[in-house]
């Protein structure tokens, strides 16, 4: 197969993924969905014209008052287009075509920070605030991991070798959350070393701004990593040790090739594919945040934003954040692919 | 000799017409988002925060030691009730019959759930006013007359009483219809720890009582499908369990309450009015809280006795049954003071910035969520953190007294004329606006109203220093009279959330009088026995300038953005917001072409024609958005510095004005809650019926002791009120009152209420009734004896002592024997 025809297949696939994806998104939510928005509408609707005092003191009769919010409630039921069903042709093709061309639309409840309710304004908002924290996170994560666990695998039942397995073990165990409360706790409240919140209070504009990011980030920086590297290194330290007892790795020992030449040029290259696969899934995982950890360290991202989009079941943000996110899963796992392909020729050739 | 009187005249006269500079005490609050309550505990007991503008877990300062470097305060939250199906279907279902449901209220223990599952954060309901609602007092000795109390063995014998009558049988302690077990779902709030728990304990003691209970568990948008979505008489519930959010506002004359949790007609009983489906039906009860809702009455006493009605026959169906409200805790640090806790809104009131200190002379207010929706004064600044910031920059006309529910004046005095029996004439003179003509035309002779209020106003400048004045008033109602006007076919001054709501609230609105510069008399529909009320209805202030709301209905008409967020949603653009630089450009680029044009709004052309005029206020407003980067102006004692989006903060400063006319401190009354107490209540512990009885109560001065005496059969005996009079005051129950006391139990209950804070104080003990209060219930104190714990029976502790020991005997045997097996084992 040509590496044009690859393409071309790869990218066909992917976009059949990304329909697919969409497709059930809309299907799943879109079915339930209807019938819990109109009756939260309902309820919605009723509430705030009985919390207005002064409107409902307008109302001569009991009747006047049901006629007005029965109608108010068919309005806005009929504005946000739930009074067709979601499998329309209006409402599906609508959706998939906006879709196609990158317009997500206005989320349904949702704004941005910064008063939008365009969702890819929203999308742009908060998917810059996950790269900084988990993105950097995991490049640090997977960093540290590979050189520690190439250092460690070369090293087996050594004391630094036994020392990342256990912290492997140890940092596994604990979710992120729990260590960033703790970190909380004992370097903002207890020591008042670094601020509790992640995020400056100094605007951008301001010449101290990067800086006082930094500073604002290091504690949760620092948490995700603590508890993410033991266990990339333990991963790393595994694969290594398969790679190092193979034939060619000893050939090239007895050659007197040096073995750190050995081990950062051949062995960890062999030990590669798997290493770039993971590598891939993470940094698109990523992308994703992580709602608890968000939530411990005030750091509004992609996690608290599907899980806001989830509980107010606002279909456009939902659809957004998915379409967004599968997209860069997608490409990811493109990238990963090629990359295979040049850590493993049997895979291009194949 | 002229000009030295002149002199000492204006120096007596000036403090009479001085106005203040400032009136907050501190320079500058900042509202920074804080998502995690926990941390934002912490952030204010170190003084990183000032205050937390949301609730914090109680569990996190339950003992002093928690509560060190914080002030506490208490807020009333919501409720808790269970919504029972009453629809009567092909399968039984016991809900159907009242007295089933009716049992439900003995049946569960409202104290086990105020004290264990609400840690003591709350109190026992029995109606849908709770002890703190202004009308409580109203409907007392009705709640008091059915005595619930937590009593299994009545419930378990009035269910079974009933439902022996409907053909049911109980066999083996497990109740059956058509010999199949009778099946009760329980629809439990999994998503809300305190309702999982209440589901819990109300499934544990139906299964008690005989039934099958089946649990079904899940959150709101699960019971939009199961409980709001299914018809009743499908039968997919039978019991869910409800939870209510607290008052934004403390109201003191609510229209609503009674129809919206006792009455069909408001759709939020079970079947919620959608056709086809079973639904609730109760005339009676409609016919009463319609009556409340229309103010079909013409006095509080009326007023009165139809909530007593409804509340009562709203327990005696008891399709929604109380169980308990709940308070939350909110925290600042202890260094501030001036904090006011609004009995509806809690500490986020408005009054708490403008009145608070610090050793500094700024606040940081840490707030769960820094915007939520746009900010424009139509259909924005909805939601509740919104508001909160809102409420600091803006003066409204009147506002509600956070402990008394009572209207006060901040802006607005009000004068009102009022006759429901003979309508007033509307003077000739007196004007609205017609959305046809596009002018402002006179009523003319033979008009005629409810109601006059004559408002005199108290203008200031506004943020960007320009006057308020007559015409911001008429401006606002212009634009109520044009977007509340019926909708045209290509009516562009239609919104579909503004307009109905504006359209029914000029429906009472007959007509305005401008008297002067800063009188304004209004002429309305509309009638209560309280003329605050009819002032609050009539009330007409504006809380921006005219040119903003000139500016943005350009934008709006234009089709560029819109006031609500379902029209923005509907039409696919931008929702108005006044804090966000784009939106502000977008006005300011509208002003700017008034300015060039020299444009005069139609409705204030008949008002003001001098073109400075037009042109100062244009001008002003654009230098106010250059400078500041929003058009967000009000009149308020802040101003809005600016929201920062990246880092989640709003920062608003001290409007320091010479014209504001409220000093710092002008607030302060409201600091200080004047709760009445109850310090102690002398009752013996054992009363003579048929004699006269005296209690002595002490009590803070001046309130008043609200008694209710109920006997064992839970019959008010006797209740009244009494003033204390230098702290004291003594309740007296005649000979012929103490003779309907029970012989054994009965109860006083006490609720002592001063006249600046509708919030009791409430006692509750019991006496024992006896013919001759010498002699001494000798079989309770044998009772006493029987019922002694088991520590201190020596017979259990020994039995105790000998198990334990003949335990370890049998597994020393046992060890003993399995080591002897193994050795067999092993020698094999």
């Amino acid at each position: 197969m040509s590496f044009k025809k690859y393409l071309l297949t790869r990218a066909v696939t992917m976009f059949g993924v990304l329909m697919a994806t969409l497709l059930v998104t809309i299907a799943l939510v879109g079915s339930n969905m209807d019938g819990i928005l109109k009756q939260g509408i309902a309820i919605e609707m009723r509430q705030q014209i009985t919390e207005n005092k002064s409107l409902v003191a307008s109302f001569t009769t009991p009747e006047d008052l049901e006629s007005f919010i029965e109608s108010q409630i068919d309005d806005r039921i009929k504005s946000l287009g739930l009074d067709q069903p979601w499998y329309s042709p209006q409402r599906l093709g609508l959706t998939v075509y906006k879709i196609l061309v990158l317009d997500f639309g206005h989320a349904t409840f949702l704004t941005s920070d910064a008063g939008s309710s365009d969702v890819k304004d929203i999308l742009l908002e908060k998917l810059p605030r996950t790269i900084l924290l988990f993105t950097t996170a995991t490049i640090i994560i997977s960093l540290i991991g590979i050189f520690l666990g190439a250092f460690s695998g070369n090293r087996i039942n050594s004391k630094l070798d036994r020392l990342t397995s256990t912290f492997a073990v140890v940092s596994s165990s604990f979710p992120v959350w729990w260590i960033g409360m703790l970190m909380i706790f004992v370097f903002a409240f207890a020591y008042q070393i670094f601020p509790a919140r992640a995020t400056p209070l100094i605007p951008p504009t301001d010449p101290g701004y990067i800086g006082a990011l930094l500073y604002h980030m290091t504690l949760p920086l620092i948490t995700i990593v603590l508890i993410g590297f033991g266990s990339w290194a333990y991963l790393v330290r595994n694969f290594l040790i398969g790679v190092l007892q193979e034939d060619f790795v000893m050939a090239k020992k007895a050659i007197g090739i040096p073995e750190k030449k050995i081990l950062y040029k051949h062995a960890l290259k062999n030990a590669a594919p798997p290493i770039v696969t993971i590598l891939a899934l993470s940094l698109s995982g990523s992308l994703g945040g992580a709602i608890i950890t968000e939530a411990v360290f005030d750091w509004p991202g992609m996690g608290r934003l599907y899980y806001e989009a989830i509980s107010v079941l606002d279909l456009p943000v939902i659809i957004g954040a998915t379409y967004v996110l599968t997209a860069f899963f997608l490409v990811s796992i493109f990238v990963a692919d090629i990359l295979y392909g040049y850590f493993d020729p049997r895979v291009r050739t194949g | 000799m002229k000009l030295s009187l002149m002199l000492i005249l204006v120096v007596i006269i000036s403090p009479l017409v001085s106005y203040a500079e400032k009136g907050t005490f501190v320079d500058k609050v900042q509202f920074i988002q804080y998502l995690d309550e926990n941390t934002a505990l912490e952030e204010v007991r170190n003084g990183n925060l000032d205050i937390y503008y949301s609730r914090v877990p109680s569990e996190r300062i339950e003992d002093p030691k928690s509560r060190q470097g914080l002030n506490v305060f208490q807020s009333m939250a919501g409720s808790f009730s269970l919504l029972l199906n009453p629809a009567q279907s092909e399968k039984f279902n016991p809900f159907s019959i009242r007295e089933v449901r009716f049992a439900l209220n003995y049946l569960v223990d409202r104290n086990l759930i105020v004290n264990e599952l609400l840690g003591g954060n709350g109190v026992p309901m029995v109606s849908a006013y709770n002890p703190f609602d202004p009308d409580y007092l109203l409907i007392l000795d009705e709640l008091n007359s059915f005595n619930f109390r937590y009593n299994p063995a009545l419930a378990d014998e009035m269910i079974s009483s009933a439902l022996l009558k409907e053909g049911a049988e109980k066999i083996d302690s497990r109740w059956l219809y058509d010999s199949k077990p009778i099946e009760i779902i329980i629809f439990i709030r999994s998503d809300d720890q305190v309702r999982k728990s209440i589901g819990e304990v109300i499934s544990s003691q139906l299964e008690k009582i005989g039934f099958s209970v089946k649990k079904e568990f899940g959150d709101l948008n699960k019971a939009y499908s199961i409980v709001y979505g299914s018809d009743p008489a499908e039968l997919k519930w039978n019991i869910y369990t409800e939870g209510w959010a607290g008052r934004s506002a403390f109201v003191k004359y609510d229209s609503l309450t009674s129809a919206q949790m006792y009455s069909p007609w408001f759709s939020n009983m079970p079947g919620f009015n959608i056709p086809g489906y079973w639904n609730y039906k109760n005339d009676y009860i409609d016919s009463i809280t319609q009556n409340i809702f229309i103010g079909n009455f013409t006095s509080a006493q009326e007023r009165a006795s139809l909530l007593k009605e409804s509340v009562s026959e709203g327990i005696k169906e008891s399709v929604r049954v109380f169980l308990t409200s709940r308070t939350d805790q909110y925290v600042s640090n202890e260094k501030i003071q001036g904090i006011v806790n609004d009995f509806g809104a809690g500490i986020p009131t408005r009054f708490t910035p403008i009145n608070a200190r610090s050793d500094s002379d700024s606040l940081t207010i840490g707030v769960k969520q820094i915007y939520q929706g746009a900010w424009n004064p139509i259909g924005g600044i909805a939601d509740l953190y919104s508001r909160n910031v809102w409420d600091a920059l803006q003066d409204p006309g009147m506002f509600k007294h956070p402990y008394t529910g009572e209207n006060i004046s901040i802006r607005l005095g009000w004068k009102v004329d009022s006759n429901p029996e003979n309508p007033l004439a509307v003077p000739s003179d007196a004007i609205k606006w017609d959305p046809q003509q596009q002018r402002w035309v006179q009523l003319g002779n033979g008009v005629q109203a409810t109601s006059k209020v004559t408002f005199d106003m108290r203008f200031s400048n506004w943020h960007n220093g320009q006057p308020m004045d007559i015409n911001d008033i008429l401006y606002a109602l212009y634009f109520a009279y044009e977007w509340g006007s019926d909708e045209q076919e290509n009516d562009k001054t239609f919104d579909p959330e503004y307009s109905p709501k504006a359209n029914q609230a000029i429906q009472t609105l007959v007509g305005v009088r401008v008297v002067d510069s800063d009188t304004i008399e209004v002429y309305q529909n509309f009638w209560h026995f309280d003329e605050s009320e009819i002032a609050d209805s009539a009330a007409v202030w504006v809380t921006m300038p005219w040119e903003i709301y000139l500016s943005m209905e350009k934008a709006v008409t234009d089709g560029k953005v819109s006031f609500s967020r379902s029209n923005a949603v509907d039409k696919d653009i931008g929702w108005l917001s006044l804090i966000i630089p784009n939106d502000a450009s977008m006005i300011k680029s509208n002003l700017e072409e008034f300015k060039r044009t020299n444009y005069i709004p139609d409705a204030l052309q008949q008002f003001e024609s001098d073109q400075n005029y037009y042109d100062s206020r244009y001008e002003s407003t654009i230098s106010w958005i250059e400078k500041n980067n929003h058009a967000v102006i009000s009149n308020g004692p802040f101003y809005l510095e600016g929201y920062s989006p990246e880092a989640r903060t709003i920062t608003i400063r001290a409007f320091d004005d010479p014209a504001y006319p409220f000093e710092a401190g002008h607030w302060k009354e409201f600091e200080n809650v004047n709760l009445a107490t109850i310090n102690s209540v002398e009752v013996p512990t054992v009363v003579s019926v048929r004699e006269k009885l005296t209690i002595p109560v002490s009590a803070s001065d001046d309130s008043s002791l609200y008694y209710y005496f109920t006997n064992a059969d839970g019959k008010v005996v006797d209740s009244g009120m009494e003033r204390s009079i230098d702290g004291k005051a003594d309740i007296t129950l005649s000979e012929e009152k103490t003779a309907l006391l029970s012989v054994g139990a009965n109860t006083l209950m006490l609720f002592a209420v001063s006249d600046s804070a509708l919030r009791p104080d409430i006692f509750q003990t019991s006496f024992l009734g006896m013919p001759d209060a010498k002699q001494l219930p000798i079989q309770n104190l044998d009772v006493n004896y029987e019922t002694s714990s088991a520590e201190s029976n020596p017979l259990v502790i020994i039995g105790i002592v000998v198990g334990i020991a003949g335990i370890i005997l049998a597994l020393r045997k046992i060890k003993s024997s399995q080591v002897n097996s193994s050795e067999m084992v092993k020698a094999k």
